[in-house]
């Protein structure tokens, strides 16, 4: 039996065809991954991501104990801030990939995905022992929604006019009403476009996903599935746990190091001195397939690794993704490295990031 | 009646039809449907030599690749071009502009594997 979104209702009515990911039954698409996907990048896209956790975390302690836990540096996270972080085992391997939000000096909401919330609030309370810290999974009782693309801030700006969101930098947040066990409205998002998302209890949400539908602004707000989600985030070269992240791989072998507190990293990049394997992202040059997880990416005649998640991107129509790669690889070259997708061997180059 | 009711077709969802000797062959709208956006075929090339029920294209949507079948035996005479630019043209129109290839049959081809469409509506689409 599935787990399902509060919005489930307004799904079924909105004609989505859904999709199992990770035991919950969500929206794969409304009609089509790729309308949905230009959607985001043209005017403004409508996410349901209820599946995502929520953890709240409080208490006198849990600025400094959080910190201790989590693998970048929150004395940089100010209050009604958002950064992205890592919860890490003791090899430096991710458990998970997650957002946290500084709603006060104390209290703190973290967001990891729908498949982590087990391992990440496990690990966390076997954390906790005698420090004055609470946490309190609410994953499941909080209605998440992506409002992501170029328009996006126009559309916000009817729906709540109190909120100034010119003002709203990317990884700012805002209490809706003030208090931290309020509607939580962040710039953040996962698409590589400009975007908020917007954290609040069931009953809420659910009239939020309708006045967000059917607001007044003028702009045009379309639902979108994880079907977009996915392309989208691959274009923008955001990784995903599972495919580009794991338990046997550390963030600087994933490629975000950026995400890491100094002295952490310092010391993880001792332990694995030359980073290898690691997660690297590539364009493929010629027209092909859609690369798809598991094909062979090669440096000549050698097999050096292979794809973890790929498509065509439907902006340009290139091949773009993330591959797993045992070899020292440069970056822009355009004459050594190829994708063998079936039955012949198509150009690609490593990139630094994603194409968007 | 409209022409798909009139078309022949395999239960790999291909459609198929007739003039003489010569098939043109595409996909059902039911399985455009189930593909979903398709951003990539891959066709046969023009005087390959194809079995009855041999994988010999490759129609990819935004999650999947799908294998489609030479419905009858015969040799690629033609192949739709204009896929390759622009393949979502099977989802938009999978009886008309978005056919995939013509075969020219072999001799004395057997096709009663091949069922009418109410039929095809009733077995293979749930």
């Amino acid at each position: 039996m599935s787990l399902l979104s509060p919005l489930n209702e307004q799904h079924k009515a909105l004609g989505a065809t859904f999709t199992d990911f990770s035991g919950w039954q969500m929206p794969l698409h409304y009609g089509s991954i790729l309308k949905e996907h230009l959607y985001v990048r043209e005017s403004v896209g409508l996410f349901d991501i209820s599946h995502m956790g929520a953890v709240f975390i409080s208490g006198r302690e849990s600025a400094t104990w959080l910190n201790r836990l989590l693998a970048n540096d929150l004395e940089l996270l100010a209050v009604e801030q958002a950064h992205y972080s890592f919860l890490l085992n003791d090899a430096g391997g991710v458990i998970d990939d997650l957002i946290v939000y500084r709603l006060a000096e104390d209290v703190f909401f973290v967001v990891p995905n729908a498949s982590g919330v087990g391992a990440v609030t496990e690990h966390l309370i076997g954390c906790i022992g005698d420090a004055d810290v609470r946490l309190e999974n609410r994953s499941g009782s909080v209605v998440s929604i992506a409002i992501q693309g170029k328009r996006s801030e126009a559309l916000l700006q009817a729906v709540f006019p109190q909120i100034d969101f010119s003002r709203l930098e990317k990884n700012d947040l805002k209490l809706v009403d003030g208090k931290s066990d309020s509607m939580v409205i962040a710039r953040t998002g996962y698409t590589g476009s400009d975007g908020f998302e917007i954290f609040t209890d069931i009953e809420e949400g659910r009239a939020l996903w309708d006045r967000l539908l059917n607001n007044d602004s003028g702009v045009e707000c379309h639902v979108c599935g994880l079907g977009s989600r996915d392309t989208l985030r691959i274009e923008a070269g955001y990784p995903l746990y599972g495919n580009e992240l794991n338990t046997s791989l550390t963030p600087i072998q994933a490629g975000l190091g950026f995400f890491v507190g100094a002295e952490l990293k310092a010391s993880l990049k001792e332990q694995t001195p030359n980073n290898l394997p690691k997660i690297v992202y590539f364009k493929v040059l010629e027209k092909a397939p859609p690369p798809r997880n598991g094909y062979e990416i090669f440096e000549g005649e050698n097999s050096i690794g292979k794809v973890t998640s790929g498509c065509l991107s439907p902006m340009t129509h290139e091949g773009i993704g993330f591959a797993l790669v045992n070899a020292k690889i440069s970056l822009n070259e355009s004459e050594k490295y190829s994708i063998f997708i079936r039955n012949r061997k198509y150009s690609l180059m490593f990139l630094k990031r994603g194409i968007i | 009646m409209s022409e798909f009711e009139n078309l022949k077709y395999a239960k790999t969802h291909e459609w198929v039809s007739r003039e003489g000797d010569l098939i043109t062959v595409g996909i059902s709208d039911h399985a455009q449907e189930l593909l979903g956006d398709i951003v990539f075929i891959e066709l046969p090339e023009i005087g390959r030599v194809v079995e009855n029920n041999e994988p010999m294209a490759v129609i990819e949507s935004v999650k999947a690749a799908s294998d489609i079948y030479a419905p009858l035996a015969g040799t690629i005479e033609a192949v739709n071009e204009s896929l390759e630019s622009e393949p979502t043209i099977v989802n938009s129109s999978p009886y008309e502009d978005g056919w995939l290839f013509k075969i020219r049959l072999a001799a004395n081809v057997d096709d009663g594997h091949l069922v009418d469409y109410e039929t095809y509506q009733k077995d293979y689409v749930e």
